[in-house]
C-alpha cells in the first residue's frame, strides 16, 4: 500500500496540489468575508434596538442549528432560481460564507464582551462617543481575543469544505474522488488527502497558538 | 462662571438594582472648590451615588444638576459633552492597556476633537511631569505599578480640565505602600482648588483634606458635616459604630 501511495502521489501530485490550493483559498476567502459580515451580525446582536438584535440572534440560531451539508444544498438549489447564470462555485462559496458568518459573529461578540466593562466606563467618563469608544478602546482590545479564535475557525473551515466535494467543486476531497475514479484505488488517495489535511490543520493551529502568545505577551 | 453656584446638586436620587433600593432619596450639593468625602459601609450606595453624578448609572428618579443643568433631562449626545467636564477615577484604574501612558492621556481630548494631537501631547507631557512619570511616557500600563496606573488615570481625566473630579475608592485596589503616592496627588489637587468628591475608606485622609464629610447608610445620607463634627461628635449610632470599627484598625 505504501508503494501505491507513493506512486499515486507522484503521478497525481498536481491533482492533489490543485485540490489543496482550492481548499485553502475557499477556507480563507470564506472566513475573510464571514469576518466582515460577522462584525455586523455581532454588532446587531449586541444592539439595544430590539428587532435588530432579535433578527441577528435568529440568523445565528438558524445557521448554527442546521447542518452545513443542508445549507450547501440549499444555496446550491435556491440561488440558481434567482440568478440562472450563477456558477456552482459561487453558490458554494456563499453557503460557506453564510455558515461561517454565524460562528464568526459569536466569536466577535464573545471577544468584545470579554473586554473589561471598566474600559467602556472609563471612556464614557471621558466624554467619548459610542462610536469612538468602540473603535478606539473596545475593538483594539477585543481583537486580541478574536484573531486567535478566527484562526481556529479557518481550521474548522478547511475541514468543512470537504463537504462541498458533493458538488465537485475541486477542493481536496474532489481531488481524491477524481484520482479514485481513474485509478480504482480508494484507500491510497484517501490517505494522501488525509495527510494533506493534517499538514494544513497542524501548521495552522501552530501558527494560531503563536499568534495567541504574541498577543498576550504584548500587554496585560 | 458663576462662583456662588453649586457645581453638582443632587435632588431626591433613587436607584434600584433588581428591586433592591441602593439609593433611597439622596439630596446633596457641592460648591465650587469644595472637597467632599463620602464614607459608609460597603453596599451603602456611595459608589452608585458617585456614578449617578456623571450618569454612568441612570437614576430611577430624582435630578442631577451640573452647574445648574439637569443632566437627567439631557439627550445622550449632550450627556456625553457634560461628562467631559466631570472627571472620574475608578477603583481599578481602568487605564487603557493597549495604549502607552502618553496615548492614554491624549486619546480622549484628540478623539473628542477638543485638542490637536500636538497640543494634547504637550499638555500630557506636562501632566506626566507633574506626577513624576515623564520617563514612563512610552511604557504600556503592564509595565506600571498600581500606584503609577492610578496616577496616570488621574491625569488622564485632568487633561479634560474638568470642573469637578469624582474619585471612586481610588486607593482600595492598591498595595499599601502605594496608597500614599496616589493620596498625595489627590491632596495636591485639592490644594490647587479643584472641586472633589471622593468615596474612600482612608479615614485619616478624609479627615485631613475634606471640607465636608457625608456618612451614608442603606442608600441615605445619615450624617453630614465638617470632619470633626462627623468623626468626633456624631450623635448617630450607626455612624459611631462604623467609625469605631474602621478607626480601630
Amino acid at each position: 500500500m505504501i508503494r501505491n501511495i507513493i506512486a499515486i502521489a507522484s503521478r497525481y501530485g498536481n491533482v492533489f496540489l490543485l485540490g489543496l490550493w482550492n481548499t485553502v483559498w475557499l477556507s480563507v476567502v470564506s472566513v475573510t468575508f464571514a469576518a466582515v459580515l460577522g462584525i455586523f451580525i455581532a454588532l446587531a446582536k449586541m444592539s439595544k434596538i430590539r428587532p435588530l438584535s432579535r433578527i441577528a440572534a435568529c440568523y445565528i440560531e438558524v445557521i448554527r442549528g442546521t447542518p452545513m451539508l443542508l445549507q450547501l444544498y440549499f444555496f446550491w438549489l435556491a440561488l440558481p432560481n434567482l440568478f440562472p447564470e450563477i456558477p456552482d462555485i459561487i453558490c458554494i462559496l456563499i453557503a460557506l460564507v453564510v455558515n461561517a458568518s454565524a460562528y464568526v459573529a459569536e466569536i466577535i461578540r464573545a471577544g468584545i464582551q470579554a473586554v473589561d466593562p471598566g474600559q467602556r466606563e472609563a471612556a464614557m467618563s471621558l466624554g467619548m462617543t459610542e462610536k469612538k469608544i468602540m473603535s478606539r478602546v473596545i475593538f483594539p482590545q477585543a481583537i486580541k481575543n478574536i484573531l486567535p479564535a478566527l484562526g481556529n475557525e479557518v481550521i474548522v473551515m478547511i475541514k468543512q469544505t470537504s463537504l462541498a466535494s458533493t458538488f465537485f467543486i475541486g477542493e481536496l476531497m474532489t481531488a481524491y474522488k477524481k484520482v479514485q475514479s481513474t485509478t480504482f484505488l480508494a484507500l491510497e488517495p484517501l490517505t494522501i488527502a488525509g495527510l494533506i489535511y493534517l499538514f494544513l490543520t497542524v501548521t495552522l493551529s501552530r501558527l494560531t497558538k503563536r499568534l495567541e502568545q504574541r498577543m498576550r505577551a504584548n500587554e496585560r | 462662571m458663576k462662583d456662588n453656584e453649586y457645581i453638582i446638586n443632587v435632588q431626591g436620587l433613587v436607584k434600584s438594582f433588581n428591586g433592591l433600593k441602593v439609593l433611597d432619596g439622596v439630596d446633596f450639593e457641592i460648591s465650587r472648590g469644595e472637597v467632599v468625602t463620602i464614607l459608609g459601609p460597603s453596599g451603602c450606595g456611595k459608589s452608585t451615588l458617585l456614578r449617578c453624578m456623571n450618569l454612568l448609572e441612570k437614576p430611577d428618579s430624582g435630578h442631577v444638576l451640573f452647574e445648574g443643568t439637569d443632566l437627567t433631562e439631557q439627550s445622550s449626545a449632550d450627556i456625553i459633552r457634560y461628562r467631559r467636564k466631570i472627571g472620574m477615577v475608578f477603583q481599578h484604574f481602568n487605564v487603557f492597556p493597549h495604549l502607552t501612558a502618553l496615548e492614554n492621556i491624549t486619546l480622549a481630548p484628540v478623539e473628542n476633537g477638543m485638542l490637536s494631537k500636538e497640543e494634547a501631547e504637550k499638555k500630557a507631557l506636562a501632566l506626566l511631569e507633574r506626577i513624576g512619570l515623564s520617563d514612563k511616557k512610552d511604557e504600556y500600563p503592564t509595565r506600571l505599578s498600581g500606584g503609577q496606573k492610578q496616577r496616570l488615570a488621574i491625569v488622564r481625566s485632568l487633561i479634560m480640565e474638568p470642573d469637578v473630579m469624582l474619585f471612586d475608592e481610588p486607593t482600595s485596589a492598591l498595595d499599601p505602600e502605594m496608597v500614599m503616592e496616589v493620596l498625595d496627588v489627590i491632596r495636591e489637587l485639592a490644594d490647587s482648588g479643584m472641586t472633589i468628591v471622593v468615596v474612600t475608606h482612608e479615614m485619616g485622609f478624609a479627615r485631613e483634606v475634606s471640607d465636608r464629610v457625608l456618612f451614608m447608610y442603606n442608600g441615605s445620607i445619615l450624617e453630614e458635616g465638617t470632619p470633626s463634627e462627623v468623626f468626633d461628635h456624631t450623635k448617630n449610632e450607626r455612624a459611631k459604630d462604623f467609625f469605631r470599627k474602621v478607626i480601630a484598625n
